[in-house]
């Protein structure tokens, strides 16, 4: 199973059962197959207004199998693959009742990617906490066992799970001698065993884990608890104002606050709300929870959901306070520096963006695959690069040698038949700094910016003959061009390791020196 | 200025299913370097070649202005460079008015489509759809041409039949012209078991994809004996565009081929096709539309396509011997390859296939859902 987008196809199956609209689900009856290469093979039972999806290998049964490999799959499910055009290409395809299968586009709501990035801390406190409600009390009749998790390191902390009469019950600490000890050194690997990005077996032979007690019971683990999955949410507006104040201090500028020494206070109403009131002194802020008996200024906001709009950007202040959902008491003054007293408020991620109204949006990606064949003398460019040469071909009349190599020489009209090793160090001619990031064709990529893109007459060239590439990012402050006979700065090429025919075979180039 | 252009010299690559070994620069240069070696023609300011019409599909190359990639291999820098992008028959059409209007006296015309390179012919035709009100009801040249095929079918009572005659006749024709796509051999049957695209159009009736690259020269009248001893004359050109979408016409109608066809005709002096015109080149993507545009010529009684299959209109009237478009020519390209084997016909030079006596020959071809739009040309030796 392998990951994309930082999602894999079993993530999408787990959360189905969160995901789960009974509106969309209204008179189905039928079970739906998944056939994903490389992941597994799941079984969806729709029955009206109940689900259940499993992982089998027999999906005898299915009024529909839905065939695809897990990027296509998963790309289609998080909408980084265009469903009509991997359906059309038969990147996706479906067999049997087509139909009834096109009900489940409306039975799930959208699968959403975990957006908080979670720390080795973050999965520990969710795997313990969620330990209880995964307990499977068939898997665990008859026992009356004490099971120990000592995990070390960041994150860690040591639990013991009571197993009783088909109850489990969760205490931090741990007895005089627990049935079983779990002894993990880092808990970076426990998070990885329970993620499957590890097996235990290995951590346990590299004695970065041990056993103490029992060890059959540790080996029965995965019957007693149902498997971990992280949790996946989507930001409602109570997380996104415990955010908002959560950060409000490190959002603090200093310099927009300078002499001020204000109260203020944020009282937030409706589902979500709460009150806050940050305090301003001496260039310091600090937040505190409720309000003094009389803030210097006070945001009032009927509504939670509309202050968080405004913090995102989706409306502005100003229309909440004329339609009257939002006031301000005490210093008007100080609510319109908050802009300056505090840096933007930016959401955990980007991928929440706000949704604006338009009239009329075309969601279809314009795309159909290509793949091109490069002919004898492109061919013969690209292989050379995998040897850490620059070849390419001169001109029998006029001399030119152009790069990269091409079928003619178009001045003279005729092929140009002479091959020769150019480069590969040379000197810049013109570099352009750019400061946004256009993605590579190629992989969809982008890249860091600000970037210099380059144009490097190679050693052997002549004239207007440059080759295109990019400069190491740390040095294209230190980058002069040349021009006529003045030289620019020497530079090579920065070979990659992996090279497979194509201009990223050469990193970049850097300064020769 | 005399009122016809002179057709010196056509040069191609063979059909082929994908051309895995070339890159579409190296399939035309292959052909401009045919045209050179035939014509000797120079690019001299005054003497040579100023200006270039090339014709090719932004889809297709996946850049945008897809003739960007391909002026070196034409010859065309600094030279002017207009591109078709539209059906290779309109850039006879174009280069003709440059030379009557007599801006230029010599054009180089070059073609190519490597349809082999996307991964989905019908998804680049998806596209050629409104993006609100067809492209989301799945529209693509395929479907859509099932579409007329049921109307058309009807009307002139072609029946399955018929469409397989045509395709085995295709295929056979195709053995004699060595420049086409190699395809199997079929029969009826097999043309009548091949699986359904999209009722009534089967597999064996839709042209397959192809890759192919074309180049012409063509000049004014006092200049074609510089390049070539035989030139062949193109004396007529109509064209006409029916509307895009497709609920506002008659499917079945031919009004755009008609009125092309008749343009066409009035230019070159043509009262009756019928007796005037010794072959014909028509642009069949689907079987069907060989007899629909044998009806829309005028060699084919209107409503009656399906009869004149089993006449032996096909044969009487010379029509497709190289093949057709129904064997394999890209999109955009099949109203170059019909003129071109014209071409080969009027001189002499088909081959195999010859058809004696040739004096005058039309080639037409269509583009854009159903046939949206026509075009026809004349050619005389
Ligand atoms: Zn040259």
């Amino acid at each position: 199973m392998t990951e994309y987008w930082g999602v894999k196809a079993e993530d999408i199956f787990n959360t189905m059962k969160d995901r789960f609209r009974v509106e969309g689900a209204k008179g189905v009856d039928a079970v739906f197959g998944y056939d994903i290469e490389g992941a597994g093979k799941w079984k969806l039972t729709v029955k009206n207004d109940s689900m259940e999806v499993e992982k089998t290998d027999d999906l005898s049964g299915c009024v529909t199998i839905m065939k695809a490999n897990e990027e296509n799959f998963i790309g289609v499910n998080i909408g980084k693959v265009d469903a009509t055009n991997a359906f059309m290409s038969g990147k996706v395809k479906l067999e049997g009742d087509m139909g009834t299968f096109g009900k489940t586009t409306k039975m799930f709501k959208k699968y959403v990617p975990a957006k908080k990035v979670m720390g080795t801390g973050d999965y520990i406190q969710d795997m313990f906490s969620t330990l209880v409600a995964r307990f499977q009390p068939q898997g665990a009749s008859g026992l009356d066992v004490s099971i120990t998790y000592n995990i070390g390191g960041e994150g860690g902390g040591v639990w013991t799970a009571y197993i009783k009469d088909g109850k489990c019950e969760l205490k931090t600490g741990q007895p005089d001698k627990p049935t079983t000890k779990l002894n993990v050194n880092e808990a970076k690997d426990w998070v990885d065993v329970m993620l499957g990005k590890t097996d235990p077996f290995s951590l346990l032979s590299a004695g970065r884990a041990s056993i103490e007690g029992k060890t059959e019971i540790a080996l029965k683990l995965g019957e007693i608890f149902a498997k971990y999955a992280p949790k996946i949410k989507e930001f409602t507006t109570k997380d996104y104002i415990l955010d908002m104040f959560g950060t409000l201090v490190q959002r603090f500028q200093p310099k927009g606050a300078a002499d001020l020494d204000a109260t203020i206070t944020y009282d937030i109403g409706g589902e979500g709300g709460g009150k806050w009131t940050a305090y301003i002194k001496d260039g310091k802020c600090e937040l505190k929870e409720g309000q003094p008996e009389k803030p210097t200024t006070k945001l009032c906001v009927n509504e939670a959901k509309d202050w968080v709009d405004v913090m995102l950007g989706k409306t502005d202040p100003f229309s909440l306070l004329s339609a009257g959902r939002a006031s301000i008491e005490g210093q008007t003054a100080i609510a319109l520096k908050l802009g300056e007293i505090f840096s933007k408020y930016i959401p955990p991620s980007s991928g929440g963006e706000a949704e604006k109204e338009e009239l009329l949006v075309l969601k279809k990606t314009i795309s159909v695959n290509q793949r091109f064949a490069t002919g004898p003398i492109m061919g013969r460019f690209l292989n050379a690069l995998k040897e850490k040469k620059i070849f390419t071909n001169k001109c029998p009349k006029c001399g030119r040698v152009h790069l990269p190599a091409r079928e003619v020489c178009a001045e003279c009209r005729i092929p140009a038949t002479e091959w020769l090793e150019v480069g590969p160090k040379g000197q810049v001619r013109y570099m352009e700094y750019v400061y946004f990031s256009s993605p590579d064709p190629l992989t969809g990529e982008t890249r860091e910016t600000p970037y210099g893109m380059l144009n490097i007459l190679l050693d052997g060239c002549i004239g207007n003959d440059t080759f295109a590439h990019l400069v190491r990012r740390d040095q294209i402050n230190l980058i002069k061009n040349g021009r006529n006979d003045v030289a620019g700065t020497r530079v090579r090429p920065v070979w990659n390791e992996k090279r497979v025919g194509s201009i990223f075979d050469i990193k970049y180039f850097e300064i020769d020196e | 200025m005399s009122n016809r252009v002179a057709l010196c010299a056509v040069a191609q690559i063979k059909n082929e299913n994908d051309a895995w070994h070339a890159r579409f620069q190296n399939m035309l240069h292959e052909c401009f370097e045919s045209i050179m070696t035939q014509t000797k023609v120079s690019f001299d300011m005054d003497k040579g070649i100023r200006n270039i019409i090339t014709c090719s599909d932004d889809m297709f190359d996946a850049r945008t202005i897809s003739n960007n990639g391909i002026t070196d291999v034409v010859g065309a820098q600094f030279r002017g460079e207009e591109k078709m992008s539209q059906e290779s028959i309109n850039g006879l059409g174009y280069a003709m008015s440059c030379i009557m209007s007599g801006h230029d006296d010599v054009i180089l015309f070059m073609g190519h489509c490597k349809e082999s390179q996307g991964e989905s012919r019908r998804m680049v035709t998806n596209l050629t759809f409104d993006p609100f009100y067809c492209r989301p009801i799945g529209m693509d040249h395929l479907n859509v041409s099932a579409m007329q095929a049921r109307a058309y079918m009807k009307k002139s009572g072609v029946s399955e039949e018929h469409l397989a005659k045509i395709v085995v006749r295709s295929r056979k024709n195709s053995k004699k012209n060595p420049n086409a796509r190699d395809n199997k051999m079929v029969d009826e049957k097999e043309v009548m078991n091949s699986p359904l695209l999209a009722d009534p159009i089967r597999e064996l009736h839709y042209y397959p994809v192809t890759d192919w690259a074309y180049g012409m020269l063509l000049c004014t009248e006092e200049r074609a004996r510089e390049f070539t001893d035989n030139p062949i004359w193109i004396t007529g050109y109509g064209s006409c565009m029916d509307s895009y979408f497709l609920g506002d016409k008659d499917l079945a109608s031919n009004f755009s081929l008609k009125n092309a066809s008749s343009r066409a005709y009035k230019m070159a002096g043509i009262k009756d096709p019928k007796k005037e015109i010794n072959l014909f080149e028509l642009s069949d993507q689907s079987a069907y539309q060989l007899p629909m545009w044998a009806e829309g010529v005028g060699i084919a009684d209107e409503g009656k396509g399906g009869k004149w299959i089993e006449d032996g209109g096909m044969d009487k009237y010379n029509v497709n011997l190289s093949g057709g478009m129904l064997n394999g020519n890209p999109l955009l390209l099949g109203g170059a390859a019909r003129a071109i084997e014209c071409f080969l016909q009027l001189r002499g030079e088909a081959g195999e296939r010859q058809v004696k006596g040739v004096k005058k020959a039309l080639a037409q071809a269509s583009y854009g859902p159903a046939a949206q739009h026509q075009a026809v040309v004349i050619m005389e030796k």
